[in-house]
């Protein structure tokens, strides 16, 4: 009997120990006071490479020695995965201190976060000192809940040797749609496109802001895709693939298939990208790889910009802290790294010149400047996951001709709406 | 033989004590089932418990909780995407099924036909697209399946026409999944008809032999009836993955084009963790758990007519 109950205390005591071991430091994300003794931040930010986590752990070394007591525990996974590993730890109360947030998703996650308004005037960060349409894209019900460190506009990508070669002009600041479709119908020799289309949202919104200048959300703050404006930008867009044929086929909704680049590959001369992909695509590309504005259509040359900032959370017990950190990480230094190094596309304005300089980018800084300034936030909806994941599927069958893009738009309104 | 009342008493004792001796050993099984017990009532028992409650519940991911009752359900039953989901599922369900249990038991039958050299060889070549991870094989896929990919490069080098868009296409896209998940499939069930057909006792089909049968009459007569039990078990597990299929069509298609191949899992995929609309997502899970387990009753009362467990 005695052994019996030795072995339930045992039993128990391990259970005890299990339980507390799984339920680690629940509730509480940061340790320490909050009075200038030693404080330990968890910050929680998505890295798709080794060489990009190293960054991002300089940018925490570059904390730590302004602030000394201040100590950085750096979590991380690739950028797919960030979004639903982080719903879930917010969801069981577990949020990180500090986290990264792309301009797109703040309405989905704006609520975790901290306004960082009073915080900003006691430190004097002034948004003004960064690219005002990614500082706006931070804000939540009108509040600054991140501060950016990077920013970019959807630009077109294009092959110069390809261009040359059929001696065309190159696309340059100024060129309209009839331009690009011109280029676009000389360059296509099957197997060989002219453009690349994919079936992601964003990828049809420059065109649509180019033609009519009709965004995706309204200023009512909802979804408005199923209206004349973007009928005709899509079945423009629709035509390139199935009309006129100077795109291939679009393959499918999902990544793996999608992530084969079709334009670095040499397969297509022309595609929508940002400025993150251009010094990759420099490296990779096995040919001269130009950026130009979007085409001007009826509405100018309009295009949207996105670009990503970090906030502090609601669920961080020492907000002062972690918002020092911040401040340290969309630094002047610290921005300036990331510049240099290719990792990002500052959103300080005052170190954009460290992007140029650190990736012999020079040649491209009038197209950067004609892009930025003619670009809108990238606004979305709250659900907005429900969007890009019902207009991709349907993008797929309506662009190769397999469903009409009056399904394609009013089932993506359905899902907005919902 | 007789036994002495003493023997009797000696042996009601050391049974008493047995019992007793076993009733010890139960506290010590206990202790050893207790971290497997525990990992079973919280990575199983509990999300079943949970997801039955969630169901009944509007369950965002973040935010408020509010109990809706039969409403997930009704949704699921009203939505034409629901009704396409199941429809999807069914389709990949009869195709894949069929052509797995016929390939996967034509190899077997081919490895242990007489006359083939390196049996272990072959059984292990074509077990490992079992092995291989599935996204892997689904990567591999796309880049043959791909405008431009290697079916398109070859027709366009050898017949100078382009491959359909297999992946983007409303057509083509559940055959391409049905054939990867045959492809990541097969290995499995070839190895359970491998070692059944390998039990089958020469004997039975020697003497089939010397009375004249030939060489298909044997197998239809003697070594399929015998290897029925292995049969049953085979269709039971594939029809119960196949109602589950989810990362073939998620990594190759992402469910579409439009919803032509967007499963029921991969349809809770979206509604849970890509929507977070958890409730409405643990609805999903049970009524596919519930067609589940019809058609698995269904099938364990059907197979008295056609299943052999006798020698």
């Amino acid at each position: 009997m005695r052994i019996s109950r030795l072995t339930k205390f045992l039993a128990a005591a391990a259970a005890v120990v299990l339980l507390a071991a799984c339920s680690g430091n629940s509730g509480s994300s940061s340790s320490g006071s909050s009075s200038g003794g030693p404080v330990t931040l968890t910050w929680f930010m998505w890295s798709g490479s080794d060489v990009e986590k190293n960054a991002w752990l300089h940018i925490a070394d570059m904390v730590t020695q302004k602030y000394p007591n201040i100590k950085i525990q750096f979590e991380t996974t690739p950028f797919n995965d960030f979004w639903t590993k982080l719903t879930t730890e917010a969801a069981s109360g577990q949020a990180p201190c500090i986290i990264g947030l792309q301009g797109q998703r703040a309405p989905q996650f704006g609520n975790l976060l901290v306004p960082l308004g009073d915080y900003m005037s006691k430190a004097g960060i002034k948004a003004e000192d960064f690219v005002p349409s990614i500082t706006k894209n931070l804000q939540y019900e009108g509040k600054q809940v991140a501060l950016p460190y990077d920013v970019g506009p959807f630009i077109m990508f294009y092959n110069k040797d390809a261009f040359k070669a059929a001696g065309l002009k190159e696309p340059a600041i100024g060129w309209t749609t009839d331009e690009f479709m011109n280029a676009a119908k000389t360059l296509t020799k099957p197997p060989k496109y002219g453009f690349w289309a994919q079936s992601d949202i964003g990828q049809l919104l420059p065109w649509v802001l180019s033609s009519s200048g009709k965004a995706a959300v309204n200023a009512d703050g909802k979804l408005d895709v199923n209206n004349p404006e973007w009928h005709a930008a899509a079945q423009w867009y629709t035509d390139l693939v199935s009309k006129e044929k100077v795109a291939p086929p679009v393959a499918s909704a999902n990544s793996s298939s999608a992530s084969a680049n079709q334009f670095l590959a040499g397969n297509t001369y022309m595609s929508l990208d940002g400025p993150w992909d251009l010094i990759n695509a420099r490296e990779q590309a096995k040919f001269k790889v130009g950026i130009a504005p979007m085409p001007a259509g009826p509405s100018g040359s309009k295009t949207w910009s996105d670009g990503s900032g970090f906030g502090v959370t609601q669920n961080c017990k020492t907000p002062d802290e972690a918002f020092q950190a911040v401040s340290v990480m969309v630094s002047p230094e610290a921005e300036s790294y990331l510049g240099d190094q290719g990792r990002a596309y500052p959103a300080l304005i005052s170190t954009q010149n460290s992007w140029y300089e650190g990736n012999h980018t020079q040649d491209v800084k009038p197209v950067m400047d004609a892009a930025l300034a003619n670009a809108t936030p990238y606004t979305t909806i709250p659900t907005w996951q429900q969007v890009v994941t019902t207009f991709s599927k349907q993008a797929v069958a309506t662009y190769n001709g397999q469903g009409s893009v009056d399904e394609l738009l009013s089932q993506t309104q359905e899902q907005g709406s919902s | 033989m007789t036994v002495l009342p003493a023997d009797v008493t000696a042996a009601a004792a050391t049974a008493t004590q047995a019992r007793r001796g076993r009733r010890g050993d139960g506290k010590a099984a206990t202790g050893f089932m207790a971290p497997s017990m525990l990992g079973l009532l919280a990575f199983t028992a509990f999300p079943i418990v949970a997801s039955l409650i969630i169901g009944f519940y509007n369950w965002p991911v973040i935010g408020s909780h509010t109990f809706i009752g039969l409403k997930n359900y009704e949704n699921l039953l009203t939505s034409k995407e629901f009704h396409t989901a199941i429809l999807n599922t069914f389709v990949f369900v009869l195709l894949y099924v069929p052509l797995n249990i016929v390939i996967s038991l034509g190899l077997a039958v081919w490895i242990g036909s007489k006359g083939i050299r390196l049996r272990g060889l072959y059984r292990t070549i074509f077990f490992i697209p079992a092995v291989t991870p599935v996204v892997a094989n689904a990567a591999i896929f796309s880049l043959i399946l791909s405008p431009n990919g290697l079916i398109d490069s070859l027709m366009q080098t050898w017949f100078g026409v382009q491959a359909p868009n297999f992946l983007g296409s409303k057509t083509w896209a559940m055959p391409a999944v049905v054939m990867l998940s045959i492809w990541q499939g097969f290995g499995y069930n070839m190895l359970v008809f491998s070692a059944a057909l390998d039990a089958v006792p020469t004997s039975l089909t020697e003497a089939a032999a010397i009375d004249g049968a030939g060489t298909v009459a044997r197998f239809f007569r003697i070594v399929l009836p015998l290897i029925t039990p292995s049969i049953f078990f085979a269709v039971v597990l594939t029809l119960i993955s196949s109602f589950q299929v989810f990362t073939q069509a998620y990594v190759l298609t992402g469910g579409g084009p439009g919803n032509a191949t967007t499963t029921m899992v991969v349809y809770l995929y979206e509604q849970g963790f890509q929507f977070y609309k958890m409730g409405l997502a643990s609805a999903v899970a049970w009524v596919l758990f519930i067609i589940i387990l019809v058609i698995t009753v269904f099938q364990f009362i059907g197979q008295k007519r056609w299943v052999h467990y006798d020698q």
